[in-house]
C-alpha cells in the first residue's frame, strides 16, 4: 500500500479495479484488503465483478495445473544433465587433441626452423649426383668443347655470367654466389614457391640457359 | 511467504555451488526451477521439444554463470532473461531454417521422435486452460501466468517485462476479467 493510500484509507474507483484480481485470488495484505472492502462499498458493482470473477474461477484447479506442469517438465534436469556432461565431455576431447597435438606442432615449428619447406635458391633442385662439390652441374662433354673452342674466346663473348659455368673453379666463393644468384633470379619464383611440382623447373631453366651458352660457344668457335 | 522461502533456498543453492558440491548445487538448481523455465518457453515457443530444448540450453547458460550471479534481481527474474533470450535465438533460427525450406524435414524428424505417451502427455497438459491463455495478448498472458500460477512480486514482473507495476496491474485484472468470461462461456476451442 503507498503512502497516499494509508492517509485517505478509501480507493478510487480506478484504484480499486487494479486491486480487485488481488483481492478475488486472496492476494492483499489483511490492512490492503480491509481497504479494498470499504471501497467496495462504495463501488458495489466491483462486488459483483469480484463475485463473478471467482465464481468463474471456482472450477478450475490451479494446484492441479502446476502439478501437471511440474509433471511435464520433469525431464527437463535430465535433459540438463546430459547437455552438461556432453559438453563436459567435448571439453575433455578438445583438451586430449591440444595436448595430442602440441608434440606435433612443435615438431614442426622445429621442422620449419631447421628444415625450411624452400628449396636452397643457391642449390638447384633435381638429382645431387648431377653437380659437382661445388654445386655446378655436370655437363658430359663442356671440357673437350671447351678446350676445342678455346675458353679465352668464349670467356670475353659471354662475360661473367657463364664464368661459373665454364670454368668455377677459378673464381672466388663470393663470385660463385653472385652468378649462381644471377643464373637463379630469373627461376626465383620456382625455386621459393615450394611446390613439388614446379621442383623441376629451375632446373630445365638452368639447362636451357646452358643450351643458350652451348648454342653460343658453338658460334664463336665457328667463326 | 512461500517466496520468502524459495529466495531462502536459491541463496542456499548459491552457496551451495560456490563453495560446496557444486554439482549437487546444480541439480537442486535446475530441479527447483525447471518448471517454470519450461513453461515459459512453452509459452513462447507453442511446441514441446523445443521448449525442452530452449529449457535445457537455458539452464546450462544459467549454470556457466551461477557462480557470478550478483543478486541484483531476483533469480526466476534472471532466469526468465536468459529462458526469453533463448527463445528469441530459437525462433530466429526456426524463422531462417523455414526461409531455406528445411522445417517439413525438421517436423518430420520430430514427428518420428515424439511417442504416443508424449503425444498425450502433450495433450494433458495443453489442456483447455491454455488455450484460454493462447487468446490473450501476450503481455496480459505473461502477466496474468507469473502472478496467478508463479506468485511473483509485481516489481519482479516488472523487471521481467519492462512494464511499470500499475501497467501490469492493469494487465493482470484485464487478463482475469477475460479469462473469467471465457471460462463461463466455454467458448474457447
Amino acid at each position: 500500500m503507498n503512502n497516499s493510500e494509508q492517509h485517505r484509507n478509501t480507493l478510487s474507483r480506478s484504484e480499486a479495479e487494479l486491486k480487485l484480481t488481488d483481492f478475488v485470488f486472496g492476494r492483499l495484505s489483511a490492512e490492503e484488503q480491509a481497504v479494498f472492502e470499504a471501497a467496495l462499498d462504495e463501488f458495489p458493482d466491483l462486488r459483483s465483478e469480484a463475485d463473478q470473477i471467482r465464481s468463474a474461477f471456482a472450477g478450475f484447479d490451479r494446484q492441479d495445473y502446476l502439478e501437471r506442469r511440474k509433471l511435464a517438465a520433469r525431464n527437463v534436469s535430465v535433459h540438463v544433465q546430459e547437455g552438461l556432461s556432453s559438453a563436459h565431455r567435448a571439453g575433455q576431447r578438445n583438451r586430449r587433441f591440444l595436448l595430442r597435438m602440441a608434440p606435433l606442432a612443435v615438431a614442426c615449428i622445429i621442422a620449419v626452423v631447421f628444415f625450411p619447406p624452400f628449396n636452397d635458391p643457391t642449390v638447384p633442385a633435381g638429382d645431387e649426383s648431377a653437380f659437382n662439390e661445388d654445386g655446378m652441374p655436370v655437363l658430359d662433354g663442356l671440357d673437350e668443347f671447351l678446350q676445342e673452342a678455346g675458353q679465352e674466346n668464349i670467356a670475353e663473348l659471354l662475360g661473367d655470367y657463364p664464368a661459373n659455368l665454364l670454368d668455377g673453379s677459378e673464381l672466388s666463393d663470393g663470385e660463385l654466389d653472385a652468378a649462381d644468384a644471377e643464373i637463379l633470379l630469373e627461376t626465383s619464383w620456382h625455386v621459393n614457391a615450394g611446390m613439388p611440382v614446379l621442383d623441376f623447373l629451375p632446373e630445365v631453366v638452368y639447362e636451357d640457359e646452358l643450351q643458350s651458352l652451348f648454342d653460343g660457344v658453338e658460334h664463336v668457335a665457328s667463326l | 511467504m512461500e517466496n520468502v522461502l524459495k529466495l531462502a533456498g536459491d541463496q542456499a543453492i548459491l552457496t551451495e555451488f560456490r563453495e560446496g558440491d557444486a554439482d549437487r548445487a546444480a541439480d537442486a538448481f535446475v530441479r527447483a526451477h525447471q518448471d517454470f523455465v519450461f513453461a515459459t518457453a512453452l509459452r513462447y515457443l507453442q511446441d514441446r521439444d523445443d521448449a525442452g530444448d530452449a529449457s535445457q540450453e537455458a539452464f546450462i547458460k544459467a549454470l556457466a554463470s551461477l557462480g557470478n550471479f550478483r543478486g541484483e534481481s531476483s533469480i526466476r527474474t534472471w532466469l526468465y532473461r536468459i529462458t526469453v533470450n533463448v527463445c528469441s535465438s530459437m525462433k530466429r533460427r526456426k524463422t531462417v531454417r523455414s526461409m531455406l525450406s528445411l522445417d517439413g524435414i525438421g517436423a518430420l524428424l520430430r514427428s518420428r521422435d515424439s511417442t504416443p505417451e508424449q503425444a498425450l502427455e502433450d495433450q494433458n497438459f495443453r489442456d483447455n486452460f491454455d488455450l484460454i491463455l493462447a487468446q490473450l495478448p501476450p503481455k496480459q498472458r505473461e502477466t496474468f501466468v507469473l502472478r496467478y500460477f508463479d506468485e511473483l512480486s509485481y516489481e519482479e514482473i516488472s523487471q521481467m517485462l519492462g512494464t511499470s507495476v500499475g501497467g501490469l496491474k492493469a494487465n493482470y485484472y484485464q487478463a482475469t476479467k477475460k479469462i473469467a468470461q471465457l471460462l463461463e462461456s466455454g467458448n474457447y476451442e
